[in-house]
């Protein structure tokens, strides 16, 4: 292969060597080391190739073994731009073509992040952008130092921060902070906690604060469950003064929900046709175009696109991107629901539903779905058994003390004079 | 009495008979491709037939269309439809 570029790039030349001492020609040309290839004997002489540079030292060599030299005919670069040098458009599309990829190199035309995990790409690019660092800026406008220190004072999270330009490629690799960075404050404010939900007491562990309700009490919303007010008594059983805590306990309780959903009897199906479409697209910059054939009919089409910017090397992107389309037409129609399909229906939404509360930390203990028909809907009810925590924190508003009932220190003091 | 000197070296030392000066070395593959080094000149060149001059032997290789992929001092690849290689002398 490199030989074959070598020997275009010097040119070469089909040549007929005819004569009595052929053999010997073939000899001297060995000896002085000149390249002939795909020697071919015909019936008025040898056809062969020899590169231009050795051509012009056979005639010499040709001279002493009496043979004729005829070239038949010329390949390679210098004919080529020899035949084409009056066309002008050739040379210039030739050289614009290095201009313009010179040019774009000049530019970035890729952003990319490694090693980030809790800031996403679009928070990065976003903060890149208000720094006026975006696709298309030129290479030399960035300081990658600058760059670094502005990140790490931005996003405190982030421990390490490399920044380089590598071809039109800005290469940013993070490593973040895996512990948390600040420990969160305890809150130690006074604060009652009452039931966020009407049940029945279950379990109930108190850790501060004194306990207003017994295991089996039936509770409403809003009902303190756990007092943060704590009475401090003197000897005679009298309210010294009132000591108000931060109220902490786990407290869980028997409560029930009930949901209702309504289901139209008709549903709409789209149903793939089989027919597909391909096509493909070209994005310039801000300019776009679409090669796809027309549609015929009017079944609607779903298509899904897949993007990929062009790279010439590891690095060096440039702002072409390429699409491959494909669609696919479907139908579109109503049709009701079957009894089954109905049923599947409902487990769907029973399932979503359990699933809401399980994230908020619900445990399911019993559950009944209902299917009911009711003119053009089907209605979904369900009743849901479950024990939860229920306590939520509620600040206290009014601290109040006791009303003073022994005499004050000053007076005291007097009666012993 | 060079020859049986150095003939006897190398048997006695054990070394591979390539490594002997000169002497040539043929290889084909298949009936398409014969390779050949060290051979001396060119003796005659004909679509059927190819008769080289090594140092120790004439070599004629026969066959339909041949013809010389390329050759250098020392090397060359002959191509077509191989029917005999012959060493004669």
């Amino acid at each position: 292969m490199l030989r074959t570029l070598n020997r275009w790039r010097t040119g070469y030349l089909k040549i007929r060597v005819s004569g009595f001492f052929s053999e010997r020609f073939l000899n001297i040309c060995s000896t002085n080391q000149i390249e002939i290839w795909e020697l071919e004997p015909k019936k008025d002489g040898f056809f062969c190739y020899i590169r231009l540079p050795a051509f012009k030292k056979i005639r010499p060599l040709a001279r002493k073994a009496r043979v004729r030299v005829r070239i038949l005919d010329r390949s390679g670069f210098p004919f080529f731009l020899q035949r084409n040098r009056k066309r002008a458009g050739l040379f210039l599309g030739f050289f614009s073509f290095f201009l313009l990829l010179y040019v774009l190199s000049l530019f970035i035309w890729n952003v990319s992040f490694e090693g980030n995990s809790h800031y996403t790409r679009e928070t990065l690019l976003g903060y890149l952008e208000s720094e006026g660092i975006r696709y298309g800026m030129r290479k030399s406008g960035i300081s990658c130092e600058q760059l670094e220190e502005n990140l790490r004072s931005r996003f405190p999270e982030i421990t390490w921060v490399s920044a380089r330009v590598s071809g039109t490629r800005l290469l940013i690799k993070i490593k973040e902070n895996q512990v948390l960075f600040s420990i969160p404050e305890k809150d130690e404010s006074p604060c009652d906690l009452v039931a966020g939900k009407t049940g029945t007491i279950v379990r109930i562990v108190v850790r501060q604060g004194k306990s207003q309700i017994a295991i089996g009490d039936t509770v409403e919303q809003g009902q303190v469950l756990v007092a943060s007010k704590l009475s401090v008594m003197n000897d005679s059983g009298e309210v010294v003064r009132n000591a108000y805590v931060h109220a902490d306990a786990d407290v869980y309780a028997a409560t029930e929900y009930t949901y209702e959903e309504k289901l139209p009897k008709v549903q709409r199906v789209s149903v793939k046709t089989g027919k597909k479409r391909f096509g493909g697209g070209i994005r310039i910059g801000s300019y776009q175009w679409v090669f796809l054939l027309p549609v015929w009919g009017d079944n609607p089409w779903n298509y899904v696109s897949e993007t990929t910017q062009l790279c010439l090397l590891e690095d060096f992107y440039l702002p072409v991107y390429f699409e491959k389309i494909q669609g696919e037409e479907f139908i579109s129609y109503e049709r009701p629901y079957t009894a089954k399909e109905a049923e599947e229906a409902a487990k769907r939404i029973e399932a979503h539903y359990l699933e809401n509360l399980l994230q908020k930390g619900v445990q399911i203990i019993e559950n009944n779905v209902k299917i009911q028909e009711n003119g053009s809907f089907y209605i979904i009810e369900g009743q849901v058994a479950a024990e939860e925590m229920i306590a939520i924190k509620q600040p206290v508003a009014d601290m109040e003390q006791p009303a003073e009932t022994y005499p004050k220190e000053n007076e005291e003091t007097t009666e012993i004079r | 009495m060079l020859k049986s000197v150095r003939d006897q070296a190398v048997s006695v030392l054990n070394l591979p008979k390539d490594v002997i000066p000169g002497e040539p070395m043929i290889t084909i593959t298949g009936r398409q491709r014969v390779y050949i080094e060290n051979y001396h000149r060119i003796v005659s060149f004909q679509d059927e037939e190819i008769k080289l001059q090594a140092k120790t032997c004439r070599i004629l290789i026969h066959g339909k269309r041949l013809r010389i992929e390329y050759y250098t001092r020392d090397d060359m690849m002959i191509a077509g439809q191989i029917s005999s290689v012959v060493m004669e002398g």
